[in-house]
């Protein structure tokens, strides 16, 4: 047994990075789903944890979040968004392709226990594939999970069905209308917090849903005041709280690092303001990336791609 | 200033056994104690004044205490060079380890140092000076019993070559204004050629014969009743230092003996006579000046009348000169009637009156290395100086300096013994002497440092190759001609890793590289490394012996010289190692301790692993140290050669998260080593820090070392710096950001450090590289707070303007903020490169592992943790420090393990 185990590890390490499966999410084009090889980190993976990732030699450093893992099979399951260069060149990898460099888990897993009162999980565009796991997690400790999705257009939604095994209630907006309910998730946030007593909500999406969610529930204006999860997506490099890259500031100042004092952290305490002006600290540079790559392979580039 | 009242404690404790020795009677001992009681009591009062003034200015202490501004510098040099002066930041020029040493055990240091290191000139001065007797002159060497010596310190404080005062060098005895300067030989008042009329002397002198003539003089005038100078002992032109109480006598000391005579130790015997006259070469002079500043052994000064010296290039010991005439002439002394110097050429006289001459160059690699240390050609201390440099053959050149001296030529005038002719500084003559005096000193001070080429500042701020391109194989070969090869390395002890360097430099001088690189693997595993990034001006090169004279032996260069030798001819030298044992040992981290530690137990047979968090080996040397300081090049070949003896790493595992210890414990890891480095990085308390452009100097340096973001957009990862980028610290880390900042663009760097340059702790070659790249240096200078535009990107700094205040715990002078003095500054980025901490990615992950109150690891001298089979090295326990002494944790850890492991 005891052989078998240490043979098992020293295996492991020196395996491929690779992608076992790969397929488009929505039907938008811009949403990629892919299951990749790294057993050592599907084994100690959890809700909350992010990996990073580098495609190549020349590549940068690029954090995803864990949308599902598998200890049995030994693969994690990740979802991004093509946005950039960087994620272009990911989705032109096929299934059977390997990865250069994966590294993970990284950051702090969720807590998860069997609380009193409902947990309300908001996901939004891309940010839903992250909720998958946490949702996951909690309700199998024996939580009543709400889980609200929302996105631009029902393009762009995805893992509507298997969301909706994880929910006691599953509710789906989108701001045109195309599917489910017209408008934002924050309008059906306030109903349930209005309705009944929440024990904390879980927010994972675009800054500005994570923000407008934590203005909903901070108690402000007459609704009540429900502790918030937000999970960051700052711009990392080495994740493990060396470089100071990932750092966001409180509202009353302090500086933490998503990477490692996150990413999922208390919405109310985040100053999101800063947090959106330094978002867009790389704008320039990622534009070129991307001019640059898809010049070089023949890509008109798509302009609506943010 | 406990050492000080140490000294006459340990007079008291030794009266009986001093009295025994006989050097003093009990009146003479007394006295003795008074002199030296006043003296330090002095050194007391000063002492105190430099604290209470806070400041070393010899002239307002000297006004202070009513004493001389000159007398006060002698007394500032000696507390400097005994160590009491370390509080203010003054140490002794290299003698600081081995004071900090005796102090500790309340003794003071004696001159077997000076021997050991090879700075001995053989005066014998410490032979008389010794109130034990502990020190004996033998063979052209002493030796001190240490059973006998009661670590008085007085040789060490009397020696002319632990220090001499520049004070003293150019003070002049009494107020003469005929007194001249001359900067190649020294003050003087006349200079002649000179000439014996005494047929009885002409016979026998070496060249005018004015020595022996002038102490003639003395002897019939009744100036002096006896002299102390050289005769020969019974084997033929061995010297023999003598006192000679008549001019019958006399005539058996005439002539050179080439070989050097430690004449002044017998000096102590002087007390039998009223006056003495003293001849013998400039070291000898000096170090009678020294001791007439110094109150250290009065009653054997007093009596001396005059100081006749003896103009010298430099001596041989008596074997060295058996030597020359054996390997240059095949001669043996018995059959040399005379030796001499003359027209740079080295003489033999046969008895037959014929001769026999080599070039003065043959005969330089017999010279004593002591003389190395001189500067002196002729005689500059004494009262009158003899030599025949400027004069034809037959004649002496006569420096007259002092009134004394003067007077005694004047009577030697009178009474006819002398022909002259006087020499003024526009003829040939003076020009000659003053020609060959400014070679030695020059020899003395043009023994420099090779200077490696290196690329241009303005072209290279525009890439990122390496600044210096290495020693040619000859200036290599040049340098290493230069070490002296001391016989106890003082550059070794300032190696972390002790390295034996006079060894494997000794091999590059042989030509035998490969032996020198071989030799050098078996103390540091990484050289190509350490010849780039280690302090030497702080450590090796600090403590060179030739550091004395401002220009130490190259030793950086000379390691990186070697290492890159290796590398150009792929020779990669694999160190032996020993046949596998197949114990299994964890590294984590791959910075220079973890591969230290990986190396030194792969040597002896270990099977080792090593888990690194990063895509890549190194650690800071390849995310913090940039390619034109370090070429990663050189980091991965490094790391081949510790693949080739078997060492296996895996990278993108974090310790902690990927894998935990106990799942190394599962894989059957029996020991582990953590080397995971100080990472976390320190923000300073001010306001703005979120703003856009602020971002500390790990997130810049990483971008561009690690993702290659100088290379953008042909690598993917980017880096933005602005127009104006201001670098707050004064370390490596801020050099290194400042640096690369320049290279990626910016238009201006600024440099913003809160103490003064003298304080900056970056190495000095790169603070050197980085003034010649332009960047702009505002010391004294602290950031207040960062202003942001609307959109929350930075545009200014406020700063304070800085004063060194009183020294902190750490003995440097603490900054504080000068009222009133913010003031602005433009810029459209901020890197803050202030320090880092540990990094707690693994240390949380083992709770049961002891942590200090900042959270690195608790650890002894070897690295064994709390945890029974893990160790630890390097930036985790230390805090950021430098490389080699990251390598020097691992390799002791290494130690360690092995120890812990054949013992398990
Ligand atoms: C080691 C040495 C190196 C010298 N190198 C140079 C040189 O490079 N250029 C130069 O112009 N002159 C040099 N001299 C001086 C020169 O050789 C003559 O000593 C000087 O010109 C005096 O000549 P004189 O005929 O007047 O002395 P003399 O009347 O012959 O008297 C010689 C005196 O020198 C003393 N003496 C002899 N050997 C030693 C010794 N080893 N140590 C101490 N005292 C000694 C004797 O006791 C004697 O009193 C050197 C002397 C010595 C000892
Ligand atoms: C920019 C810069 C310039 C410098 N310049 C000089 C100089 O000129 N001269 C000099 O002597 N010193 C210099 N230093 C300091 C010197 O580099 C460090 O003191 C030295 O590298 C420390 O070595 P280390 O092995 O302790 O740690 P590091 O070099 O920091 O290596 C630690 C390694 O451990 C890895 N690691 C961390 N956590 C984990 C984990 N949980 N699991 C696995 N791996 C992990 C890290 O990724 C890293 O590779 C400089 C430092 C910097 C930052
Ligand atoms: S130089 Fe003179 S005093 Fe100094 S150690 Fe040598 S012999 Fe002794
Ligand atoms: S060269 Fe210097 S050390 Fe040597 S004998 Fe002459 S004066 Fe002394
Ligand atoms: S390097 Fe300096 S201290 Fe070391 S042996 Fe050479 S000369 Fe002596
Ligand atoms: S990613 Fe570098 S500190 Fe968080």
């Amino acid at each position: 047994m005891f052989l078998i185990k240490n043979e098992y590890y020293f295996n492991v390490l020196k395996m491929p990075y690779k992608i076992l499966k790969k397929k488009d999410l929505g039907s938008s084009n811009m949403l990629v789903e892919m299951e990749l090889e790294v057993p050592l980190i599907a084994k100690k993976a959890r809700a909350g944890n992010f990996i990073l990732i580098r495609i190549n030699e020349k590549g940068e450093r690029i954090p995803l979040t864990v949308a599902d893992y598998d200890r049995n099979k030994g693969t994690i399951t990740i979802v991004f968004q093509i946005v950039g260069k960087s994620t272009k060149l990911l989705s032109d990898l096929n299934e059977g392709n390997e990865l250069l460099d994966v590294v993970g888990p990284l950051g702090n897993e969720i807590h998860v226990k069997r609380y009193e009162n409902p947990i309300i999980i908001v996901g939004g565009g891309v940010g839903i594939a992250p909720c998958y796991p946490q949702a996951k997690e909690l309700k199998e400790a024996g939580n009543k999970i709400i889980t609200i999705i929302g996105a631009r257009n029902k393009d762009l939604l995805f893992w509507k069905e298997k969301m909706a095994t994880v929910s006691d209630e599953f509710i789906v907006c989108t701001d045109d209308g195309s599917e489910g309910r017209k408008g934002v998730v924050t309008d059906p946030l306030k109903e349930i917090i209005k309705r009944e007593t929440i024990d904390h909500v879980i927010a994972i999406g675009p800054l500005i849903m994570m923000k407008f969610v934590t203005l909903t529930t901070n108690g402000s204006g007459d609704l009540p005041k429900v502790k918030t999860w937000v999970s960051l997506n700052t711009i990392m490099i080495d994740g493990t709280g060396m470089c100071g890259g990932c750092r966001f500031s409180t509202l009353d100042g302090e500086i933490y690092f998503a990477c490692v004092d996150g990413p999922d952290v208390d919405g109310h305490s985040v100053d999101f303001d800063n947090l959106l002006k330094r978002s867009g600290r790389f704008k320039d540079q990622e534009e070129e990336s991307m001019r640059c790559y898809c010049q070089e392979h023949g890509y008109s580039q798509k302009k609506e791609v943010q | 200033m406990s050492g000080h009242s140490i000294l006459l404690k340990i007079f008291d404790d030794n009266k009986d056994k001093i009295l025994e020795a006989g050097k003093y009677d009990k009146t003479e001992y007394d006295e003795f104690i008074i002199n030296l009681k006043n003296a330090e009591n002095i050194r007391i009062n000063i002492l105190e004044n430099i604290k209470e003034m806070n400041s070393i200015d010899a002239k307002k202490l000297g006004e202070k205490s009513g004493i001389s501004e000159q007398a006060m510098q002698c007394n500032i040099e000696y507390l400097k060079e005994l160590g009491s002066l370390k509080f203010m930041g003054e140490t002794s020029r290299f003698f600081q380890n081995i004071i900090d040493e005796s102090l500790k055990k309340d003794t003071f240091p004696n001159v077997s140092i000076i021997r050991d290191t090879n700075l001995c000139c053989g005066c014998g001065l410490c032979v008389s000076i010794c109130p034990v007797n502990a020190i004996t002159y033998i063979e052209g060497t002493f030796e001190l019993n240490e059973e006998i010596c009661i670590n008085c310190g007085l040789c060490f404080a009397g020696c002319p070559r632990s220090f001499f005062p520049r004070v003293i060098k150019h003070s002049n005895e009494g107020i003469n204004t005929t007194i001249k300067h001359s900067e190649s030989v020294n003050n003087y008042m006349e200079i002649y050629s000179a000439q014996t009329q005494d047929t009885q002397i002409k016979q026998v002198a070496q060249d005018g014969g004015i020595v022996t003539t002038l102490l003639k003089t003395a002897f019939q005038e009744g100036l002096i009743d006896a002299t102390l100078a050289v005769g020969e002992s019974e084997n033929p032109h061995c010297p023999l230092p003598m006192f000679v109480r008549n001019e019958i006598e006399l005539l058996k000391t005439s002539g050179t003996k080439y070989s050097n005579t430690p004449s002044l130790k017998i000096l102590s015997q002087s007390k039998k006579f009223n006056k003495i006259a003293v001849v013998g070469t400039p070291c000898m002079m000096e170090a009678l000046k020294k001791m007439s500043f110094y109150p250290l052994n009065k009653p054997f000064y007093e009596n001396i009348s005059f100081k006749i010296g003896l103009f010298c290039m430099e001596s041989f010991d008596y074997n060295s000169i058996l030597e020359l005439l054996h390997n240059e002439f095949d001669r043996s002394p018995a059959h040399v009637k005379k030796m001499d110097i003359d027209k740079g050429r080295f003489y033999l006289y046969n008895e037959d009156g014929t001769s026999v001459d080599i070039p003065l160059k043959r005969i330089k690699k017999y010279g004593r290395l002591g003389c190395f240390f001189c500067d002196d050609l002729t005689a500059e201390q004494a009262d009158i100086s003899i030599g025949s440099i400027g004069s034809e053959s037959g004649w002496s050149t006569v420096i007259i300096r002092t009134q004394k001296g003067a007077d005694l030529f004047e009577r030697a005038l009178k009474r006819n013994l002398i022909d002259k002719k006087k020499i003024n500084e526009e003829e040939k003559s003076f020009i000659t002497l003053s020609n060959i005096a400014k070679s030695k000193q020059k020899t003395y001070k043009d023994n420099r440092r090779p200077k490696m080429i290196e690329q241009e500042p303005k072209k290279r701020i525009k890439n990122f190759d390496e600044v210096p391109f290495g020693l040619t194989e000859d200036l290599a070969f040049k340098e290493s001609l230069r070490c002296l090869q001391c016989g106890r390395p003082l550059c070794v002890t300032g190696c972390p890793v002790n390295i034996d360097i006079p060894g494997f430099i000794k091999r590059i001088k042989l030509k035998k590289n490969f032996d020198a690189i071989h030799h050098i693997k078996t103390y540091n595993l990484l050289p190509a490394i350490c010849g780039r990034v280690c302090p030497q001006e702080l450590q090796c090169e600090n403590s060179c012996l030739l550091n004395s004279l401002g220009e130490p032996i190259s030793i950086g260069y000379l390691e990186r010289y070697i290492a890159d030798w290796e590398r150009k001819n792929q020779l990669k030298e694999c160190p032996d190692c020993k046949p596998t044992n197949n114990k299994k040992v964890a590294i984590i981290g791959s910075g220079p301790a973890g591969l230290t530690c990986a190396g030194e137990l792969a040597m002896k047979g270990y099977d080792v692993t090593i888990f690194e968090a990063f895509h890549e080996g190194g650690g800071v040397l390849v995310y913090g140290i940039p390619e034109f300081r370090l070429p990663k090049e050189i980091v991965k070949s490094e790391i081949e050669t510790l693949k080739m003896i078997n060492v296996k790493i895996h990278y993108n595992s974090i310790i902690g998260k990927t894998l935990s210890i106990d799942d190394l414990r599962e894989m059957r890891f029996k020991a582990f080593f953590i080397g995971v480095g100080a990472g976390l990085p320190i923000f300073i308390q001010v306001p703005g820090l979120n703003l856009n452009g602020v971002l500390t100097a790990n997130e810049f340096l990483t971008r561009s070392n690690l993702m290659k973001a100088y290379r953008f957009p042909e690598y993917d990862t980017p880096i933005r710096v602005g127009k104006v980028v201001t670098v707050v610290g004064g370390g490596n880390v801020a050099m290194d950001s400042a640096r690369t900042a320049l290279r990626l663009g910016a238009e201006k760097v600024i440099m913003v450090y809160r103490r003064s340059e003298a304080e900056m702790p970056a190495r000095k070659e790169e603070y050197h590289h980085g003034k010649e790249e332009g960047i702009d240096f505002r010391f004294l200078t602290d950031p207040i707070r960062f202003i942001g535009d609307e959109n929350d990107n930075v545009k200014e700094m406020e700063v304070v303007s800085m004063e060194l205040g009183e020294p902190d715990a750490s003995g440097r002078r603490r900054p504080l903020p000068i009222p009133n003095s913010e003031h602005i500054i433009e810029t459209d980025t901020i890197i803050l490169a202030i320090g880092a901490n540990a990094n707690p990615i693994l240390t949380r992950s083992i709770p049961e592992l002891k942590l200090n109150k900042r959270g690195y690891i608790e650890t002894d001298e070897n690295g064994q943790t709390s945890i029974e089979g893990v160790f630890a090295g390097g930036d985790i326990v230390t805090g950021s420090a430098t490389v080699i002494s990251a390598m020097g944790a691992g390799k002791k850890a290494a130690g360690a393990i092995d120890n812990y492991l054949t013992n398990l």
